[in-house]
């Protein structure tokens, strides 16, 4: 299954390069050798709660020899998303209840050619990425990119009317309703049953507390806030995929950030849910829990959905990952860290299991 | 004796104003002080009730809830903080409520160059009194706790005497 799909992708990926260079090159531009985000485990990768298309990063130069990031897709799906990107960055720029705006790669161009949809956007040239800088400025730029999110929020109806043609939004009940679905993707790819019980708290927890999320309802939160949609260059950090921003739950990007500060750095995890509690209204360290809890339920059910598509080394590292995840979530349901040789023991696996072209993709990403 | 506070910001929104509106219901939560706030689940203050008003509906439909909670309250003395959607319901109140002490305080400087200039003045003219506060909130709202950050003890010394100052001023209008 696995090697059908991984075959299929790479087929998929050398047409698509093959139609897509010439049509580049007629507007000046020429493709890099190396494209490392075709490569590695892209080929699994399938957003659960959101609507993600079929679309190429390429990197590229322009006419001039300047870097450049194109996407490119001809699907359907990812022709909405690329359009969608497009709609949020302008309207995102014009609301009049957002207090402070994102910094974003400019947009240099955007054309359709044979059946193709294309968006050239700006590089960011950084000297390091978010995770090789120092941890004082890693907790400046994230907390302040968090604060970002958080000036903009929905509070009346003039604001819903705004934004709800452009952005998702999801309330109290659409929480409830996902992780009621996690539940029974889980039960459906007949997963382990202490995955499916320990979700199945969560839903428990997060039905009790349905208010709680709620009360911290209608901000901004880009629900992919993780180090490789950052680029920094100076003192500037730019969002990337804008695709992934909604009204939401505050502590939705909060919780995915933490979640992967979990495996990557915890020390500037710690350092958040620190400053959280030491800073804000304990309705909010409650509000944070219970989307950390929502968001490792998502971890462990998009793992679980990719064991039929993994064979080998791989199947090994997903089901790995499973387990993982779900010693992080049985921690967080005590609202205590996981143990730290817990995430040694895993990343000792996963180096181990990984291949090649992933380590290849992993590099310079986070 | 009963105060009433009505806001337009509260937390979770996030503002200066907001943070300041939360701050003054916690120092002035000796009085009998109920907080009139829009918003469905605003965040809580011990000791201090919260009357939430719905802001979902028509604007008409939010001035009447809000113009519905003051006269479940009856306050003798209500604060308001500027801004359109307390100020249209405050002065309302006012007007049909003459013997009520109205304190207008300017918490939302963005608020104050907008829109309802005519109807702040109107307001304002019937106020016991008008509370501007400073031109920047770190004179005011605690800094925050960081952690690679010492925090400035002259500073909070600072906000300390200044909030000992305010409160004691606005509790002189009350009655």
């Amino acid at each position: 299954m696995s090697t059908n799909t991984q075959s299929n992708w790479q087929a998929h990926v050398a047409a698509q390069l093959a139609t897509l260079t010439p049509i580049l090159s007629k507007r000046g531009y020429t493709l890099a050798e190396q494209q490392p985000h075709t490569g590695g485990e892209r080929f699994l990768m399938k957003n659960l709660t959101t609507t993600s298309g079929d679309k190429l990063i390429l990197y590229g130069n322009d006419a001039g020899g300047k870097p450049v990031v194109i996407k490119a897709t001809c699907d359907h799906a990812g022709r909405q998303e690329l359009l969608h990107e497009r709609q949020c960055r302008a309207l995102l720029q014009n609301i009049d209840f957002a207090y402070s705006s994102f910094a974003t790669p400019a947009e240099l161009d955007f054309f359709t050619d044979s059946g193709y949809t294309i968006t050239v956007q700006q590089y960011i040239d950084q000297t390091s990425t978010f995770l090789e800088r120092p941890l004082e400025q890693q907790f400046a730029f994230a907390l302040q990119a968090l604060k970002t999110q958080a000036s903009a929020r929905i509070t009346t109806n003039s604001h819903l009317r705004k934004v709800r043609s452009t952005f998702g939004i999801r309330t109290g009940a659409d929480y409830l309703r996902l992780i009621r679905a996690f539940v029974a993707a889980l039960e459906h790819k007949q997963a382990d049953r202490s995955a499916i019980d320990t979700v199945q708290q969560v839903q428990d927890r997060l039905v009790d507390q349905q208010e709680r999320i709620e009360q911290y309802g209608g901000f901004l939160t880009h629900t992919d806030f993780v180090p490789h949609n950052f680029r920094i260059a100076g003192d500037t950090m730019y969002l990337l995929d804008w695709s992934s921003l909604e009204f939401g739950n505050k502590h939705e990007s909060w919780a995915r950030f933490l979640n992967f500060m979990t495996l990557y750095n915890p020390e500037l995890e710690t350092l958040l849910i620190t400053y959280v509690e030491q800073n804000r209204a304990p309705e909010e360290r409650e509000s944070l829990q219970l989307m950390r809890l929502y968001r490792l339920s998502e971890l462990i059910t998009y793992y679980t959905n990719t064991l039929q598509n993994s064979e080998g080394n791989l199947l090994a590292l997903n089901q790995a990952r499973v387990q993982f995840w779900r010693d992080v979530l049985l921690a967080e349901l005590q609202n205590k860290r996981v143990e730290r040789d817990v995430v040694a023991a895993y990343k000792t696996t996963r180096d181990q299991l990984r291949s090649a072209g992933e380590k290849e993709r992993q590099k310079n990403l986070h | 004796m009963t105060v009433s506070m009505l806001t337009p910001l509260f937390p979770p929104d996030t503002s200066d104003s907001a943070a300041y509106a939360k701050l003054l219901a916690a120092q002035l939560s000796e009085l009998p002080l109920t907080v009139v706030a829009y918003g469905r689940l605003p965040e809580s203050v011990p000791s201090v009730p919260i009357v939430s008003v719905d802001k979902s509906g028509s604007k008409l439909l939010t001035v009447l809830r809000c113009l519905l909670a003051l006269q479940r309250l009856r306050p003798t003395t209500l604060l308001v903080h500027n801004g359109p959607s307390a100020d249209v319901p405050a002065l309302l109140y006012k007007l049909t409520h003459p013997r009520v002490r109205v304190i207008y305080i300017e918490s939302d400087k963005q608020a104050l160059v907008n829109k309802s200039y005519w109807l702040q003045q109107q307001l304002q003219n019937r106020s016991q009194a008008v509370v501007s506060l400073p031109e920047h909130s770190w004179a005011y709202l605690p800094a925050e706790v960081l952690p690679f950050a010492a925090p400035d003890l002259n500073a909070t010394q600072a906000q300390a005497t200044w909030w000992r100052e305010h409160v004691s001023m606005i509790t002189s209008y009350v009655h």
